[in-house]
Parts: C-alpha cells; structure tokens; sequence
C-alpha cells in the first residue's frame, strides 16, 4: 500500500467524522489524480463513445483509497468530493481550452442537444459554473445536488445518500435547478437579479 | 435575492407543475396575489420546464469528452487517419475499417505480397491535454521501441488459441500491428446474442485457459481479459486478442501515483492497461493498483467464465464505482439461480477463480485448464451433477444434467448420495399440502395464527400479500410505499414490520398496522431485515454486517453483534434471551447460522465444526422453544433444542425429502403445520405445430416427459414429471391408467411400446441398482425384469418391429463399461443375447419402425449414425457439439435428433443418404424434464418437447415433532 493511500483514507475517514479541515487537504491530492485520469481519459476515447464520470472517479477511488479499511458512509463522502474536484477540473479545462482558441474558434461545450439545433447562444460549463456559485448562495443544498448529478455523475439516488435527503427531494431539488440554470444561462432572466 | 424568495418561488413552482397545463395560469395568478415580479419569475421557470428535457443530463464529462473528441477531429481532418481506406500502407491494402474501440482502430487489409487477408490495428496516438507536457520526439521513440518490444513478445506466442501478430510497422508516425484476420464474432456478442451452453463454455474456457497458460509460461500477463477481447471464430475456436497490449512480466511498469507525473505520455502510448471501461474485469490487485502476476488474469477470466455462463456480470451493480467496490469487498452473486444448469464443478471453478486473495485463487492456469478438462471428461459420463440443491430458485425444474441422452449409471450413484442423508426416524413430516397455485414467486413474512403474510414478485414488481393459512388465493394489501419489504408480523398480530428499499442501500424501518392506519417509521432505525422479540417489546434488526437490539419504539438501539459479511433473518428464542441469524452473503452459497445472547453479545456461529458451507438459512423456534426449524440444502431441517443438563446442541435432522426443493420455513402458532415455500417443477408437454410455427400445449397441460405413442396411434404412455411414474392413457387423454408407483428417488425413462401395444418396456433408474429394463402389461400389472441375469447397465430398449426382440445399449461417455460392443439384441423367445457390430463407440439405439436400421449416438455424443443391418456397416449421419435423443419418423426416412449445445434446435437428417436440416430452433423456449430436454414425435411426426412451467407455492407440512 501506497503511503498516499494510507493519507487518503485517513483524510476520507476524518472527514466523514466532521473534520472540514480534511477535505481541504484531500482535494488537491484528489485533483492531481483525477487529473491525470481525466487526460488519459479523454485522449483515449474515441469520439461517439459513451463516457462514465463515475468510472473515472472510481478508478480514483480504487486508487487512493484503502478500501479495507472505509465504510460505506466514507464513501458518499469520496464521491461528493469527487464531485466538487470534478467541477474544478472540468471547469478549469473549459476556461484554458477557451483560452487556448480564442478567436471564435472554440465551439462551446454544449450542455443539452436540443440548443444545437435550435443554434442558441452556447451554455458552456464556465457559464454554469458562474450560475451555481449564485444557485448555491441562495439554496447549498440546490447546488450540491447539481454538483453531484452533473459533476459527479451520481444517480438521484446515491446524491440521496449524501445528502442524508430523500430521492424525491433530490429530485424536486434536481428538477428546479435545472429551470433555474438553464434560465439563467440562456439570458432569459424575467428581470435583473 | 432573498433565499426566502427562491424557496417562495420553488413553492410555486412545484405546485404549478403539479396543477393541470389549463389550470396552471389561473392558479399561479391567485397564488401570487397580485406580485408580479414573482408570477413572472415563475412563470419563466415553468417556461424552462417545459422547454427543454435534455438539460444537464449528460454528466460533465461527457459533455467535456465530445467537445475535445470534437477539437480532435478537427485537427486529424487534414491528419494521417483522415481516411485511410482504399490506401495501402507498406504492402497492406485496407479494405475497410471493422472496428475499434478504446485503444485503437482495426482495418480490414489486404496483404498484397501473400494475398491474404489481415487485420490492421492502428494505436491510438496520445492527444495532449493543455497544460500537459509536449511529447518529446526521444520519449516518442522509446515508446515506440517498446510498443515494437511487446509486440514481438506477442507474435512469440505461438498459440492457436491466440490471434497470431504477423508484423509490426508505422504509417506516419503511428504505429500499426498486422494480426491474423479473423471471422466470427466476440465472446461478448455471442453471450448476448447466442448464450453457448455448458459444454460450449467448457469447450471454450479449455481453449482460453490453454492460451493463458502458454503465454504465462512466456512471462507475459494480458491485463485485459473480458469478453471484448476474446474472439470466436464461426468454427467455434476461441482466439485472445490484444496480446500484442499485454506486458511482460518482468517489465510490469507501475502507472500509479498520486502526483499524475508517473503517469507519462509514453507509458500511455503502450499501455492503456488500466482502461477505464474495463474497470468491471479488473482483478482486486489491479483495482488497487498493485503489481500485476499472472493470478490476475484468471480472476478476469473468472468474471468471463462467470458471464457465460449466466449473461451476468458477477459482481453487477448500478455504477462502476459500486462494481469496483463490489470486486474488491464483495463476494460475486450466486451464479445458480441465473442458470440452474451450471454444474456444481463449474461453479467451483469459478468461484475459485474469483477469490480476492491470489493465494487463495488458481495458482496457474495449467491448474485451471486442469480442473476444466476433469469437468469435460465427467461431464460426458453425465456424472456431472447439476448443483441445482443450492437455492430454491435454483431448483426451479429440478433440472437433470441433459447433455447425457442415455440414462448415466451415476443417477444410481446421486441417488445413493440421497440416502446417505436420509431423515432420522424423529421428528418427521408427515404430509405435504400445497396450499397455494397461482404461479409467481413468493417468499413467507410471518403469520398470527389466521393469516399468512408473504412477499409475491412478478415480472420484476413486489408486493405484500395475505392469505388465509387453511389456503387459498393471496390478495395484495395496500401499502403506503411500493418499495416496503415484508420482514415479520407482531407478535399480537397488529402490525407487520417492514423496511423502506432505499436505492442501494438498507433503508427505514416502519412498522405498518394490518387493519389499516397510517405506517409509523420506527425511531430512526435503517435496517435490512428484523424481527419483534416474543413479547413485542424489543426488536431485533440487522443492518449491513451488524445486528442490533433496540426497544421496539426504536430507542435504546445498541449493536450485539457483528460478522464478515451480512447479517440477515434474526429470529428471538422464545424465552427472549437469545437470537440466532443467518450469516454471509444473502445471494451467496456460503451462508451459516449465528447464535447472539440478545443482552450480553458474544455471538458465535450455531455449527461451528461443520466441514462444509452447507448453506444453512433462515432458522425459527418452534414457539415452545424445543425446535429450531431452519434450510439446508434446499431442504428442511430441524435440530432439538438442548434441554435440562444436556447442553451441546443435537445432531440436525432434515425433515423435507424428495424432488421438491423447499425453504423459508415457519412454523404454524399452534406448532401442528410448518409452512414452507416450495420450488414446485412442472413441465407442459408441447409440440411444434408446422402452420402456425410454434410450439402449442396440448394433452390438457399433463405435466409429463418421454411422452410416446403406441404403433398404431391410439395409446400413449409418459413419465408423470417431476414424480417419475409411469402413466398410459389414450390418446386423447381418456382412460389414464398410472403403471407404477411412487419410489423415492427412482425414476422410469423413455417408456416404449410394444409393436403389438400389449406391454410397456422402459428403463428404471432405482437407489443403489443399476439401470435396468422393465416391462409390464399395459393394462396394468406387475413390473418384470427384461434382463434379471445382467449385471451390467442397460438402458434404451427399443423393439424390434416384430416385437420378437429387444435392442438395448450401454451406458455412454466414459461411465465403467465392459469393453466390447455397447449395443445389443435379446430374442424374447430364446432369451439369447447377441452383439451388434461395431457398435463399442456407440449407445442409444433406436430401431427403425421397418426393421431395417439402427440410429446410434457416439458415446461422446457428438455424432449420430444408423446401423443398416443388411451391410452390417455404421455410416456417419451428423455431427455437432452434443447430439441427443435420436427418434425415427414413422416412415423410417428420417431421424430426428436434438442438437443440444450450440444453436439448440430440434434437427433431422435424411435416411440412408440426407444432409442434417433444421425442424425447429430451440433457443426461445425455455425446456425442462427429467434430463432437462427431450425429444419424442407424435403419430404425424410433430416434435414434442417439454416446457419449464414451474413455481413458487406455499406447502403445509404436517409433522410429527416428539
């Protein structure tokens, strides 16, 4: 076993018995991993293939964590984590993948099938991100449950879980975020906020 | 804005969305008295609802995949692949491109120096991610080296069970390997597709645990074993694929690290290895990331043998998270259940290919294929025992190994295996009394003495039910969640205790009233499975591995015991002091019963020296305390208490015998009855209607196999199924006459009229005999014995066309046999015996109705042939994987067969000269019997097969407890 592997537990279990200092600690371990993941990930990854955000975060999981030794509540928390490491990952590649072809080149990354075709304004992850961090101000629990569907690719049900909520909360919770966002993003505000 | 506001708004909107579309407008205007703002925040809102469904359903990542897959075809279009068909590279040809996947993409190629045709793989080159550092052109080439390296390792192997790597080359700077072209399908399109049946698999997992073995012996593990990466040609071979990616042993390079800098460019280039959707095959060791030996490949190729042979994936959950869990922490599902047809061997074989300690796994694969080949050569002896005793869902059809098509001389010895464990003479049940018959699944909850409450399931929904206990129809009782499951009734008969199923986890504890009222959630239990102490005042529940006692309020909740795996079924002795639960994976073989002091702990396992998982589940007392009924085996057993000084616990009786297996027993409050659930076989007699292309019920749905009619078409004589007594009737079904009587564990096969329809000849399989020929008249009267001097197996008697003489066979496959010829003829008049020639690689014969031939199977069953008598000659008619049953048409132009293995189908062949066509496909109905599978004709030559109509249904047992 890794000594890593060890830490990471121990952050992991420490931080399921309410050490908010932990997951400040584990998520730069967690991101340097999953970051690496992400690239092998998707370079290896054939266009028209479906992807599995949780397989990527498992194979962290399976990584860092000595899974003798955690519980099943330790890991809800991992992958509540992993969502929010999955978010600064995905957003940060967005930003620098912008960066990187500025001059209308980059076609934004497209959140929902139907606004190609009816060639709306792109809702790029970056823009989501802006749109949570207000969702979250006003309702945490809204955006930490957008954060786990979307980000972490948890189902209703394991984002219960975490969230020590009911499923048809989640998906009460689920469903209004995502009339919020998408309003939001598609500029469609009944009036400034 | 204000987080009340936001809640205002969702308030709204939730109860907007619940109001009708029309309603919708007038609602929101009165709700929002007058505050425009908010009618119009909301009414945006609902605008988004309804506008697009699509929103934020694909996980980020996806969505971040396709744009980059997106970037990455822009930038290639003007790339080396941009389209490479119709080119040629070095001196292949492509043709076309026939696949791909994760690690690269395969042409189909010409090689124009040898004319042949090939495979082109190209692999994928590595894409760079921004902020990721350039490939430099020295790594490149090292890797390349490398990739160059593994190949040649590759090619190396020699193996005709692994797709051969002819070449190495580079087009543009990316690397190619040039493999054998290969025609037919992958393993995991066949599993979905055409499921091969047992001997198929056997077959299969010889060739690849052969392939395994010869490259371990090279030092190179593969890494990647799944059903993707292995290929079935048409002519049935298995061919690894992706050696080429495997590494060598030695040279294992460690890819992990928490920093992501070990993980460079090059090593990606080659190894891919631990690719993500390969996740649910990956051994324990590879998921954590450890050094690789070649044990990890025959876990992988466990999780393979374990999809075979059930289409499942051992270790299946909702999310690769929860798969790689369960691979890691978790034993693999019961096989069983999927497929009661799987030998017990084989699900050894894999069971032991799937323990997550490597030294607890197969050392080898030399020692895998071993156990493999003993599993073959058994099985064609039929002393392959179907291992259908390890669940009650396994049972269902009490299936027989079917790849025999002669009755195997091993029944006699399964059957002696029985009476070693016949019931002691006290306590016993005494009669069995079906008290139900509607056909679906059911599982016992509890009873108050009136009532039975029970679990039904069908076509995937549950529901609670009760009945009365005198029987009759279960009626479905309302519940406030469709996802309660039933775990007791209250010991005043109030309330029934249920747990919530939530998603993948236990879930809420509520107690439900029987007479109506509203469910109360009990104190913040979570729980999986319960029971309420005797005096109603305390509840004993389990949750995960733990078991807990707490008041029945749900208070005072403390944990009393705890085990490697879960707990599950607590039952309280009736003085209350004690609890005793069924340890182990629910789903799992090895399950055993736990006893716990309900206030002091200690728990410790009830048969501590049982040398054997023996399965043992769901225990109860008798209320008097003097009995504790439990399952083993798919039986009932029963142990008798320790009482006054006698402290050790007796020896366990089994009270429940026979062909029925049962569990789940509870005993009546009265404590006369037990109620059980019982796995009640049935098979419906069908024949394949030519017109309408299908097989339809007929004979008012007997349940019965070896139906077969009398010459001249008006009698019919059968084997009632699963009781195994020998019925004839008419025709028609009229004047049914029962022939024999019940005898535990015997069983009567393949009855057969005499030409002039007097007398009945067949064979019986009895406890502790050999299979032998009968006859009796067949209007009734008593059984003699064809050959009372033989001493060896005979079986399928067939007779001549002037009834003057018998032709019977031997056993088949490698059973002991005396050497010689295995098929033989009695003249009835002189008793003489005479061989037939040239028949020692043959058994099963069938006279044909003219006198003039023999249809024979070869003793492994892979050919069927015909016997003409004139030229004393044997001439080959069909080959396949596994034959069985050879039936003559009526014009004796024809013999029907069955081909068992692959592509079941009910078949024929032309006689003397004809090629094998096929009758009827076989795959879409399910079949059971005494062997599983069988096959006769009807007067006009219709096949008749039997159907798996089998179920679950609630027994009374009577007993007599001393």
């Amino acid at each position: 076993m890794e000594p890593a592997t060890h830490q990471v537990t121990e952050l992991l279990q420490a931080w399921s018995d309410g050490e908010q200092d932990a997951a400040e600690q584990l998520v730069p371990m967690v991101y340097a991993e999953l970051h690496s993941l992400a690239q092998r990930y998707m370079a290896h990854e054939r266009p028209g293939h479906i992807l599995q955000t949780t397989a990527l975060v498992n194979e962290a999981y399976v990584r860092l964590v000595d899974s003798a030794q955690t519980n099943w509540r330790n890991r809800a928390h991992f992958f509540a984590a992993c969502s929010q490491v999955m978010r600064r990952i995905l957003v940060d590649w967005a930003r620098s993948r912008q960066a990187s072809k500025r001059g209308g080149e980059a076609q934004p990354l497209q959140l929902e099938e139907a606004l190609v075709v009816a060639d709306e304004p792109g809702a790029d992850i970056v823009a989501l991100d802006d749109a949570l961090n207000a969702l979250s101000a006003l309702d945490p629990r809204k955006g930490q449950v957008v954060e786990m569907r979307f980000f972490g690719g948890l189902s209703v049900e394991e984002t219960a879980a975490v969230l020590k909520t009911s499923p048809e909360t989640v998906m009460r919770d689920w469903k209004f975020a995502k009339s919020w966002l998408r309003r939001e993003l598609s500029g469609e505000t009944a009036h400034g906020t | 804005m204000a987080p009340d506001r936001l809640r205002e708004m969702e308030r709204l909107y939730h109860a907007a969305l619940d109001q009708s579309e029309d309603r919708r407008k007038a609602y929101l205007e009165e709700a929002c008295a007058g505050d425009q703002d908010l009618l119009r925040e909301v009414e945006s809102l609902l605008a988004q609802a309804q506008a697009g469904s699509g929103f934020l359903e694909k996980p980020a990542l996806e969505v971040a995949a396709k744009a980059l897959a997106k970037d990455q075809r822009a930038e290639h279009a003007a790339g080396p692949n941009a389209s490479i068909i119709g080119q040629t590279v070095s001196h292949y040809r492509i043709v076309a491109e026939v696949g791909g996947g994760g690690m690269g993409v395969v042409y189909k190629a010409e090689d124009t120096r040898l004319g042949r045709p090939v495979a082109l793989k190209f692999l994928r080159t590595e894409v760079q991610a921004p902020g990721s550092p350039e490939v430099s052109p020295a790594s490149h080439a090292q890797a390349l080296e490398r990739f160059r390296r593994e190949a040649r390792a590759a090619s190396a192997l020699n193996h005709p069970n692994i797709c051969v790597v002819h070449d190495v080359g580079e087009y543009r700077g990316e690397p190619f390997m040039v493999m054998e072209f290969l025609e037919g399908s992958t393993l995991k399109a066949l599993i979905e597709t055409h499921p091969p049946r047992i001997p198929a698999i056997v077959d299969l997992a010889i060739q690849i645990a052969d392939a395994l073995a010869a490259a371990h012996a090279k030092g190179i593990i593969h890494r990647d074993i799944k059903p993707t990466n292995v290929f079935v040609t048409t002519s049935g071979q298995a061919k690894i694929l992706d050696f080429g990616l495997a590494k060598p042993h030695e040279s294992e390079a460690r890819t992990q690290g928490i920093d992501g800098s070990t993980v460079s460019a090059g090593t990606s280039l080659t190894s891919p290895g631990m690719t993500v959707g390969t996740a649910a095959y990956m051994s324990p060791e590879q998921a954590r990331g450890e050094e690789l030996d070649p044990r990890s490949d025959l876990f992988s190729f466990g999780v393979v043998l374990y999809e075979m042979a059930s289409g499942r994936h051992p270790f299946s959950a909702n999310s690769t998270p929860l798969v790689l869990h369960r691979i890691l922490m978790e034993p693999p599902d019961a096989l069983l259940p999927l497929n009661p047809q799987v030998p017990l061997e084989l699900t050894q074989i894999i069971d032991k290919a799937l323990e997550k300690d490597r030294d607890m796994r197969y050392q080898s694969a030399v020692e895998m294929r071993a156990d493999l080949k003993r599993l073959k050569r058994d099985s064609g002896a039929g002393k392959m025992p179907a291992s259908g005793h390890r669940s009650l869902a396994a049972r269902r059809g009490a299936r027989r190994p079917w790849w025999t098509a002669a009755i195997p001389a091993a029944m006699a010895i399964a059957a002696l295996l029985y009476l070693g464990i016949r019931p002691l003479p006290a306590p016993k049940v005494t009669g069995y009394n079906q008290i139900t018959n509607d056909g679906v699944m059911k599982s016992l909850g509890g009873t108050d003495g009136v009532r039975l409450y029970l679990t039904e399931s069908s076509g995937g929904a549950h529901w609670i039910a009760q009945m009365a206990v005198s029987g009759g129809a279960p009626t479905r009782m309302p519940m406030p969640s469709p996802s309660y499951n039933l775990l007791d009734v209250s010991p005043d008969g109030s309330s029934l205790l249920a747990a919530e199923k939530v998603a993948y986890a236990d879930g809420p504890l509520w107690s439900v009233p029987i007479l109506g009222g509203s469910a109360r959630r009990i104190g913040s239990l979570i729980g999986s499975s319960g029971a309420w102490s005797p005096d109603g005042r305390r509840l004993a529940y389990s949750h995960h591995g733990d078991l807990f006692v707490a008041m029945s309020d749900g208070s005072q909740s403390r944990k009393v015991a705890t085990v490697p795996g879960m707990v599950f079924k607590p039952a309280w002795s009736p003085d209350g002091r004690r609890i005793r639960f069924t340890a182990g994976e629910e789903h799992r073989r090895s399950e055993a019963l736990w006893e716990v002091s309900a206030d002091e702990g200690q728990a410790h396992p009830l048969f501590p020296h049982l040398y054997d998982p023996s399965d043992d589940c769901c225990g109860v007392w008798t209320s008097d305390g003097r009995y504790f009924i439990f399952s083993r085996l798919g039986q009932i057993w029963a142990m008798v208490e320790p009482r006054g000084l006698r402290r050790a616990a007796s020896r366990p009786v089994q009270l429940t015998s026979g062909a029925t297996p049962f569990g789940e027993a509870m005993p009546s409050k009265d404590g006369k009855r037990l109620f059980a659930v019982g796995m009640v076989a049935r098979g419906e007699v069908v024949r394949y209607d030519p017109r309408i292309r299908q097989f339809a019920p007929f004979l008012q749905g007997i349940s019965a196999d070896f139906v077969t009619y009398s010459n001249d078409g008006q009698w019919m004589a059968y084997v009632a199924f699963p009781e195994g007594t020998l019925w004839r009737s008419r025709a028609n079904g009229d004047d049914r006459l029962q022939l024999t009587q019940a005898m535990e564990y015997a069983n009567i096969y393949m009855p057969r009229w005499s030409p002039d329809g007097s007398e009945i000849l067949y064979t019986l399989a009895r406890p502790g005999h050999l299979p032998k020929l009968f006859h009796e008249a067949a209007r009734g009267g008593p059984a003699q014995e064809l050959l009372p001097e033989s001493n060896q197996v005979n079986m399928d008697p067939t007779w001549s066309p002037d009834g003057g003489r018998v032709c019977y066979g031997g056993p088949s496959g490698t059973a002991p046999r005396p050497p010689g010829p295995n098929i033989h003829i009695v003249d009835l008049h002189t008793h003489s015996v005479t061989d037939v020639p040239g028949s020692n690689d043959y058994f099963s014969p069938r006279w044909s109705p003219d006198g003039t031939r023999l249809a024979a199977l070869s003793m492994d069953s892979t050919r069927l042939a015909v016997f003409d008598f004139a030229s004393a000659q044997w001439r080959e008619m069909a080959k396949g994987v596994q034959l069985g049953f050879p039936t003559w048409s009526h014009d004796s132009r024809h013999v029907f067969y069955l081909q068992i293995t692959v592509n079941p189908a009910v078949m024929r062949v032309g006689v003397p000269a004809g090629k094998p066509e096929r009758v009827v496909d076989l795959k879409d109905i399910h079949t059971t019997g005494f062997y599983g599978l069988s096959l006769s004709l009807t007067p006009g030559d219709q096949p008749i097969v039997v159907r798996d109509n089998g179920s679950q249904e609630i027994f009374a047992l009577d007993w007599e407890a001393p």
